[in-house]
């Protein structure tokens, strides 16, 4: 009795220390993720949204090969994959389903606006927590109290991504000529990205390494846009001469693309730890960070009339209180439970050794040979870093008011949430 | 010798169809080597149909993929709707 005793603490302790670490995944999610707009606004020439979605996911997908290659060797992420191969379908799906959204937005902007789009589609999140519900269990077997956070969590962090992006449009003479399509377009771009994390929950049930999951989803994510680019975006000959006329704009959306990679990277641990019901709202705190970029280094919000500014304050403490209220929601061992029932029903579905899952669930090193570098992931990392320093050397910066101080001082912020995100999850999980 | 892969198979449908198969036909060696996969792979082969690699394989033994599947090509078709 004393020993299960023991255990049942120990268990209790070391979920309560996992939820800590997706909390803090999810908060440095939304700060990098927040931040991935900041370099897309020097792009001031007059490149198509399909060439920008182009650029900035091939910005993603060699980032992809930078610095996550060296938290784990390629070897084990593809013995990784190899393992779950399953999977890897649902990882291109994910790709898939998150390039449509995207282009999907451009043309909900396009048609009816930002203020009207942006509140429809932002709405993905609650699409996430009802997935997560029906399929994996989510919130099963948890106490009332903590359901009444998630959910008041969840609508709050909404709400105020609402407000946020209100305060920071500036089209107020944006005339709504298709305001049918462009309302279907923005619910279109909610269902898929809300549907998109059922691929994350199932692999992460399943014992994927989040970096190996990605890998998958970032080509399936530049297949998608690729074919999409160059359907909608007039064929491959006018987007190349796009691209060729835009070289020195190509690092911007590179760098972009790279901050995103890195805060998708925390969302995807955070969806691991806590949850898409939980993982995914507090990854949405980045609508904050995009307006504290905007504003300060931008000036975005020089001239913003007093309503404007009482939906900035309204909105950010709207979303610290739902990140206040997820974060506080600890799943309690009921839902825990809820949770195992569907780890057991993937081992069975698809053969795999159950007690092996759940340890790479919790975090636990299953690979004795993981995270060793191989010779061909210097050269990986040479390559793609290659590309960034050939595109940085033909960047030029737009003459755009910048604010120098405010851009080192959001920037010391992203180094320090990355560190200490980066050093919890080494100590915690090893990157597991 | 080397063993036959169906001397390995759990499921009756995969028995068949391996034990079906004539080593020294083209089209046979194919279905055996895909055989060979799903037992390598140590993915759940269900008695539903027949095995035709890893995405039609999701799509039978797991309804839950058809969800995120329909959604995939419902967006597609409102892009080309919509565009």
């Amino acid at each position: 009795l004393r020993a299960s005793i023991i255990r049942a603490v120990q268990q209790q302790r070391e979920n309560l220390s996992l939820h800590k670490l997706g909390v803090v995944c999810g908060l440095v999610a939304g700060c990098w993720l927040g931040a991935a707009e900041a370099p897309t606004k020097l792009v001031t020439t007059g490149l198509s949204p399909f060439a920008i979605s182009l650029c900035m996911v091939a910005g993603v997908f060699v980032a992809r090969w930078t610095f996550p290659t060296l938290l784990k060797g390629t070897a084990y992420i593809f013995r990784d994959l190899r393992s779950r191969r399953h999977l890897i379908v649902w990882a291109l799906l994910a790709g898939g389903l998150w390039a449509v959204a995207n282009t999907l937005t451009v043309i909900a902007i396009r048609d009816v606006g930002l203020a009207v789009a942006f509140p429809l589609w932002n709405a993905n999140t609650l699409v996430g927590l009802i997935w997560g519900r029906v399929f994996f269990g989510e919130l099963k077997g948890a106490e009332r109290r903590t359901k009444a956070r998630v959910a008041s969590g969840v609508i709050a962090i909404v709400a105020s991504a609402a407000l946020l992006g209100f305060s920071s449009t500036h089209q107020t003479g944006v005339t709504i000529t298709h305001a049918s399509r462009g309302v279907a377009a923005a619910l279109g771009a909610c269902v898929l990205w809300g549907t998109m994390y059922i691929p994350y929950r199932k692999a992460y049930l399943s014992g994927m390494n989040p970096l190996s999951f990605v890998t998958a989803f970032t080509v399936g994510e530049l297949l998608t846009v690729g074919s999409v680019a160059v359907v909608l975006g007039g064929g491959v000959r006018v987007l190349s001469s796009e691209l060729f006329h835009a070289q020195h704009v190509l690092f911007w959306l590179f760098l972009g693309g790279f901050v995103w990679v890195v805060g998708d990277l925390f969302q995807h641990y955070a969806a691991k730890y806590l949850g898409i019901g939980r993982g995914i709202p507090l990854s949405s705190t980045n609508q904050l960070w995009g307006l504290a970029w905007a504003g300060f280094v931008f000036g975005e919000l020089r001239h913003t009339a007093t309503v404007q500014q009482w939906l900035i304050v309204g909105g950010s403490l709207g979303m610290i209180l739902g990140a206040f209220l997820l974060s506080s929601a600890v799943a309690s061992g009921n839902e825990n439970a809820s949770r195992d029932e569907v780890v057991l029903r993937e081992c069975t579905r698809y053969r795999l050794n159950y007690a092996e899952t759940m340890r790479a669930i919790a975090g636990h090193v299953t690979d004795g040979d993981a995270g060793r570098q191989r010779w061909w992931d210097v050269l990986i990392i040479l390559g793609a870093l290659s590309l960034f320093v050939w595109f940085a050397h033909t960047a030029k910066i737009p003459p755009l008011p910048i604010d120098y101080r405010w851009c080192l001082v959001l920037s010391a912020i992203l180094l320090i949430t990355l560190a200490f995100g980066v050093l919890r999850l080494w100590r915690d999980t090893d990157f597991n | 010798m080397k063993e036959s892969p169906a001397a390995h198979c759990r499921s009756p449908r995969l028995f068949a169809l391996a034990a079906s198969c004539h080593p020294s036909q083209k089209r046979d060696r194919q279905k055996l080597k895909n055989v060979d996969t799903v037992l390598r792979s140590g993915l759940h082969f269900t008695d539903t149909g027949n095995y035709r690699g890893f995405v039609l394989k999701a799509i039978l033994s797991d309804s839950q993929f058809l969800v995120p599947a329909v959604v995939f090509v419902g967006g597609i078709i409102l892009l080309a709707i919509l565009r």
